[in-house]
């Protein structure tokens, strides 16, 4: 059944890839391997704006391979129009030393091992975890099973415990594959976790590989796969990886599009952005953070010629943000009862300060659930290999995105309107490994690689 | 400090591998052969849905009591939560309202004493157990 999971979701990775090679036209190995893994989260997330428009507009539910079919047609039709089939100017070299076959061994022993958590899991816990069982499942439960009567999903008589208000990638992908197998079949949300969680690893690799080097995109790789928490929050069928695969494609795409000076990855980038936040509420605050991005990262001379590339990639997912808005008015629940005033007071509270830092040191102690702090253990192997002093204006910028939105998951738990030390227990870890693939994907662009150390 | 820098390379490899093999004894102590039958949430709605064959086609909102409602009444928040989730859950696209508003009800009670606190909130009801300390409460007019 898994494989059966994963075939319903081909032709819309397919369609993904091909955009990505339309949009970008770099033939070097390792840009390709990137693509593949960026049409994982472009189709998946193109698919199901277009299913939610089709729901809207015509009866009944079907329809989702068509939509896929459709989406892949027209790729096709425009790489055949650009004659981009052709891969003329790929070199692939094959020489290969020594690091890098110890380093692509544990890869794969690390990528197996995570292979087989992933599969194991999803057959003990079928249906994820209790956010999966309150919200995202729940979700695509209440759609599929209401047929044209869809939109009672979302009913004001629902219990608000349940968040209306969250956006739809992911319920309606799950609505989408069971529509295609004509049942709820327990294997789809879990594929979809999987996809997005190998997804987020390969765009790691790959954009870590065409930035700097493959034996350090392996090392990033084995630290990002072999993260215990990580792994296990895939196994959750959230969204909550779904959000982490988007926001590292979206700020690898950015730092691409400077490196190459490209504003095609520009607009891919703002898809990506874009998609986040159609995935979950947290991408909105990320959407704010890239555009700011790129204007500093660009220039606000050079922002006109950029920026409407960024932001004309998100017009379809803030389009079909704004359409899901309409039909479900539900209000954030951190902002419905909240006045401007509280959010002040609590901001200004000493005292909500101390219990904040307080967890946030436990929980950056045992980020990621390591044996020992991974934070720890990065900053001695940081601080013994060196910092990279050629990197790019963009590389040296990379930090600040995690940081931004660090900053502002610290902000939401300062003006929450729940029980601080509650919603710190409830959130603060799940938030953290949102930005853990961002912040190491920083650090291995920051520290110098293998192949410095052991050339000199 | 090339040799630092190769021990520290290697240090990090045996680090995620430690990790990696952990991970792996992790999944192992957690495979089994009949996932399914042991699946916390599979015997939840095993036990809710089996309501539904007592109630017409067109309900779509369900009321739910459970031990939280009963006076006095000890009980675990996060189990109740989670019981009451799981309960929307299995029903979904039913909606189901914490309260004893609604024409049917959800009762969840593993304690005797619940039936008095029936009769004093519901002037008339018929009940049905459904087994495992779930009931279905039907509201009647007298």
């Amino acid at each position: 059944m898994i494989l059966q999971s994963f075939a319903i979701f081909a032709l819309a990775i397919a369609a993904g890839i091909g955009l990505i090679h339309l949009l970008w036209e770099s033939n070097d190995p390792w840009a390709l391997v990137l693509k593949i893994f960026l049409g994982i989260g472009a189709g998946l997330g193109i698919t199901s704006c277009l299913y939610f428009v089709r729901l809207l507009l015509f009866p009944g539910q079907g329809g989702y391979l068509l939509i896929q079919a459709g989406f892949l047609g027209a790729v096709i039709i425009a790489l055949l129009l650009k004659n981009r089939f052709s891969f003329g100017g790929a070199v692939f070299r094959f020489s290969i030393s020594p690091i890098q076959i110890v380093l692509g061994l544990v890869s794969i022993a690390v990528l197996l091992t995570a292979v087989y958590y992933s599969i194991t899991f999803a057959r003990v816990t079928p249906h994820g975890d209790y956010d999966a069982q309150a919200i995202w499942n729940l979700r695509a439960r209440s759609i599929y099973r209401s047929g044209d009567s869809w939109q009672n999903a979302f009913s004001p008589l629902i219990n608000r415990n349940f968040h209306m208000d969250y956006p739809l990638l992911i319920p309606l992908s799950v609505v989408g594959g069971w529509n295609t197998l004509g049942d709820e079949v327990l294997r789809v949300p879990a594929v979809l976790s999987m996809l997005f969680l190998f997804g987020m690893a390969g765009i790691v690799f790959s954009a870590i590989a065409c930035l700097r080097s493959s034996s350090q995109a392996a090392l990033a790789l084995i630290i990002l796969l072999a993260t215990p928490g990580l792994l296990l929050f895939s196994t959750f069928q959230t969204a909550d990886i779904p959000l982490t695969y988007f926001l590292i494609a979206s700020t690898s795409l950015l730092l691409l599009a400077s490196h190459q000076n490209d504003r095609r990855l520009l607009f891919v980038s703002g898809l990506m952005a874009g998609l986040a936040a159609w995935t979950k509420n947290e991408g909105l605050p990320f959407l704010l953070i890239i555009t700011v991005g790129t204007l500093l990262l660009f220039g606000f001379r050079r922002a006109p010629a950029h920026l409407p590339f960024l932001l004309a990639g998100t017009a379809l997912p803030l389009l079909t943000i704004a359409l899901f808005k309409i039909i479900v008015p539900a209000n954030n629940d951190l902002f419905s009862n909240n006045g401007l005033s509280d959010i002040i007071s609590k901001l200004i509270d000493p005292a909500r300060y101390i219990p904040l830092s307080t967890h946030l040191l436990t929980e950056l102690i045992h980020l990621g659930d390591w044996p020992v702090s991974i934070i720890l253990i990065l900053f001695v192997y940081g601080w013994i290999m060196g910092r990279r002093s050629s990197a790019s204006p963009a590389e040296r910028f990379a930090w600040s995105i995690p940081l931004s939105q660090f900053v502002i998951y610290m902000l939401i738990y300062m003006i929450t309107p729940y029980d601080l030390e509650w919603h710190m227990n409830y959130s603060m870890s799940r938030l953290l490994i949102h930005i853990f693939p961002l912040a190491l994907f920083s650090f291995f662009l920051f520290v110098n690689t293998p192949e410095t150390v052991l050339n000199k | 400090m090339r040799n630092l820098r190769i021990i520290a390379l290697i240090g990090l490899i045996t680090f995620g591998l430690f990790a990696t093999f952990k991970n792996g004894m992790t999944a192992r102590a957690r495979w089994d052969q009949n996932p399914v039958s042991k699946d916390s949430v599979s015997k939840w709605e095993k036990r809710v849905r089996p309501a539904l064959q007592h109630v017409p086609d067109d309900v779509t909102v369900f009321g739910y009591v459970a031990e939280w409602d009963l006076p006095g009444s000890e009980y675990n928040i996060i189990d109740q939560e989670t019981e009451y989730t799981l309960t929307q859950y299995a029903l979904a696209p039913r909606m189901v309202q914490p309260g004893l508003e609604h024409e049917w009800i959800i009762g969840n009670f593993t304690k005797p004493g619940f039936r008095d606190w029936l009769d004093k909130n519901l002037p008339s009801y018929e009940i049905v157990e459904i087994g495992f300390g779930i009931f279905l409460i039907h509201r009647t007019s007298q």
